[in-house]
């Protein structure tokens, strides 16, 4: 026979381990959740505010191998990198629209940009936009050229413009078009303005 | 001061003879001086510290940081180019996870505590060479004895050169071999098991090629070659690189063979005598006689004198080469005409096909390659630039229905044109040829319409193009399940004829 005294205690001890046991539980949880929240990079605010203007995209035409400017209205940020991401979300925004005269690769997207001295922007392309690109000396040229020039356009004190992939260089698009070189926005509109 | 500015104005400064107070005040600015010139000179000239690592699928190289007179590498810096590993904290101790290599979804753990040599790979305990660090949430690992942490770890096997810094993870290096073939003069062959992209340049009499990508060793560090021109060989490894030098009597050249897998070495040809670096072998059995200086190479064969990429340089003498750039090869198949049909086997036919053509009509050929083998851009840049071609042409085909020839458009903005007569930047070397470009391209849509083919000329940002020292277009063809849409011969035909018309004595203007 257990004294009485003895079995409280013992069942108080029973239920302070328990106790105990789901503390650390909930603290490990916790923990974990911290971690998580850490390591995980998606925004939380949005991006600058900005008033809605009207963007010109330098649009391709692949069935008829020409460039046509057409105006959008988008909410546009002033600081210079988010602005620059901004027009080209506007732009591959267009693209990805059914039916497009320029068809890309679903997810294709714009990693970052980051202006040097506001002159060169640095533009990082997402890995989707690459690995699902068509193939072809003008098809690929047209990405490239609608892409820088849509961003001089908007942004006309960019003078310079490099392309990254997934913050990489990389030889070409797809297998034909240049990006590995540093691409002068005059040089880009000169070819634009032959192809209107 | 004072006292020396006195002397220096009362005698000629050569008859000026320094009492023993002026040494003593001039000892501490010499000392100044000295330690100035110490602390300004060029450091920049000295290379970082890496390590490079040849893996099966992977070759990248990752900085060495020195701690406490001790050399440590990232772990995450070495890991990742071959998975995907995860870095997790757990207290005071870290956890490392990585694919299995052997076993598809499961992983290997690494358990590791900052600041002890102990560590736990695969559940079995080890011992590091020297503590583990964390540096701005980098884990470091001592560089010495890092094989004792990769071969459990990775589950392969694992060859570390520590004194040349050059790790080879399964496998990876293969040993170089060579083979002197007697004569008058002799050449030296070195064969390799795969394709090998050395940067190559001579010092006086020897030619030094220093391998930083490709994974080759040597298993002799010293060879005596006992030959009338090559005395010798040496091989290093430091900090990353190997390096192989083979000492001459006379300048040597280094020309690559079997689409790289060979460099075959020879005595240097006299530096006067003006000449094309390049062309076909069938070329120079049909012209014989007109090909003075050309130096006879097999297909996709190229001359590299001198560092890699060498200046390019325009051509000095007027002999018409074109060389063909069948685009793509090897692992770039180049678009996906269908699942089973890549572009690089449409473009390689119809360069043979213009080869063919061009060789009908006596004008020199040399492909860039002739068989389905991998050739980088630099490659091709360096051998189509060594050939000293009078024009290039770039072939490539997609899925379509449009024939396009493509003049070369620079991706900067040059107000001026290039001067031919100096040397030409590597990027932008087409600019000097815009115009005959332009011209080549305006032939060739000209001979296609005569042979009833619609094409257009378009204008495009495209390698190796940009630094092709010649005129140059490209031609895309349009492609289906069966191959080329357009009668492949018509188009051959068209694009040889519009060649032969920029031919002096040919019809056409150069």
């Amino acid at each position: 026979m257990i004294p009485r005294n003895v079995q409280i205690t013992l069942t108080l001890l029973l239920v302070a381990i328990l106790g105990s046991g789901v503390y650390i539980l909930l603290l490990h949880r916790n923990s974990e959740e911290g971690l998580r929240r850490g390591s995980d990079q998606r925004p939380v605010a949005a991006p600058v505010a900005g008033a809605e203007q009207t963007l010109k995209l330098t649009i391709a035409y692949d069935e008829d191998g020409v460039f046509r400017t057409r105006d959008v209205s988008a909410v546009v940020p002033s600081e210079p990198s988010a602005r620059a991401k901004a027009v080209l979300e506007a732009l591959i925004g267009y693209y990805l629209g059914k039916p497009s005269p320029h068809e890309l690769a679903e997810g294709s997207a714009v990693n970052s940009v980051f202006m040097v001295n506001q002159k060169l922007a640095v533009v990082d392309l997402n890995q989707a936009l690459v690995e699902g690109h068509r193939s072809g000396v003008m098809v690929e040229d047209f990405t490239l050229i609608s892409l820088i020039d849509t961003l001089a356009t908007n942004l006309p004190q960019v003078q310079q413009v490099k392309i990254l992939i997934n913050g990489k260089e990389r030889d070409t698009l797809a297998g034909h078009a240049d990006i590995r070189s540093t691409y002068s926005t005059a040089a880009i509109h000169k070819v634009v303005t032959q192809l209107q | 001061m004072k006292f020396d500015l006195k002397i220096c104005t009362a005698k000629p400064a050569s008859t000026v003879r320094r009492g023993p107070k002026a040494r003593i005040r001039l000892l501490p600015i010499s000392y100044c001086l000295l330690l100035c010139l110490y602390f300004l000179r060029p450091v920049s000239a000295a290379e970082p510290e890496k390590v490079s690592v040849y893996a099966p699928h992977a070759r990248y190289s990752i900085p060495v940081l020195s701690f406490d007179g001790r050399q440590y590498i990232g772990l995450l810096d070495l890991i990742e180019p071959l998975g995907t590993p995860e870095l997790k904290p757990e207290g005071k101790k870290w956890k490392l996870r990585v694919p299995d290599p052997k076993s598809s979804g499961k992983f290997a753990e690494m358990e590791f505590e900052q600041g002890s040599s102990a560590i736990k790979i695969r559940g079995r305990q080890t011992t590091l060479s020297a503590p583990a660090r964390v540096e701005n949430h980098r884990l470091l690992l001592p560089l010495h004895g890092i094989g004792t942490v990769l071969i459990p770890l990775l589950g392969t096997d694992v060859t570390f050169h520590e004194s040349g810094r050059r790790l080879f993870l399964g496998g990876a290096a293969s040993a170089i071999s060579s083979e002197l073939r007697k004569g008058e003069p002799s050449i030296l062959a070195l064969h390799f098991a795969e394709t090998v992209n050395p940067n190559i340049h001579s010092e006086g009499n020897a030619l030094i090629l220093s391998f930083t990508r490709d994974p080759v060793v040597s298993f002799t560090e010293n060879q005596a070659l006992n030959d009338k021109l090559f005395s010798g060989s040496a091989y290093e490894e430091k900090n990353g690189v190997a390096t192989l030098t083979i000492n001459g009597s006379a300048p040597l050249l280094a020309q690559f063979a079997d689409t790289g897998r060979t460099i075959l070495i020879s005595a240097a040809p006299a530096p006067p005598t003006p000449g094309v670096a390049a062309s076909s072998p069938s070329t120079e059995q049909t012209q014989p006689s007109t090909e003075t200086g050309v130096q006879p190479l097999g297909p996709g064969e190229a001359v590299l004198p001198g560092s890699v990429p060498p200046p390019v340089r325009r051509p000095t003498t007027a002999m018409f080469v074109v060389v063909i750039d069948p685009g793509h090869g090897g692992s770039d198949t180049g678009a996906r005409i269908t699942p089973n049909l890549p572009e690089k086997e449409i473009t390689l036919s119809l360069a043979r096909k213009l080869r063919q053509e061009l060789q009908t009509r006596h004008i020199a050929v040399s492909m860039l390659r002739d068989s389905d083998s991998d050739v980088t851009m630099e490659q091709r840049v360096v051998a189509a630039n060594l050939a000293r071609p009078s024009v290039f042409v770039s072939l490539h085909a997609e899925p379509g229905d449009s024939l396009r020839i493509f003049t070369p458009v620079l991706p900067t903005a040059s107000n001026s044109p290039l001067e031919r007569n100096s040397f030409l930047p590597w990027q932008s070397a087409q600019g000097a040829y815009s115009t005959e470009s332009g011209s080549l391209a305006s032939a060739a849509a000209g001979a296609l319409d005569k042979r009833k083919l619609n094409a257009q000329v378009r204008p495009a940002f495209l390698q190796p193009l940009h630094s092709i020292a010649a005129s140059a277009i490209a031609v895309e063809v349009p492609a289906d399940s069966k191959g080329i849409k357009i009668p492949e011969d018509r188009v051959a035909g068209a694009l040889a004829d519009a060649i032969a018309g920029r031919k002096p004595g040919g019809g056409g203007t150069q």
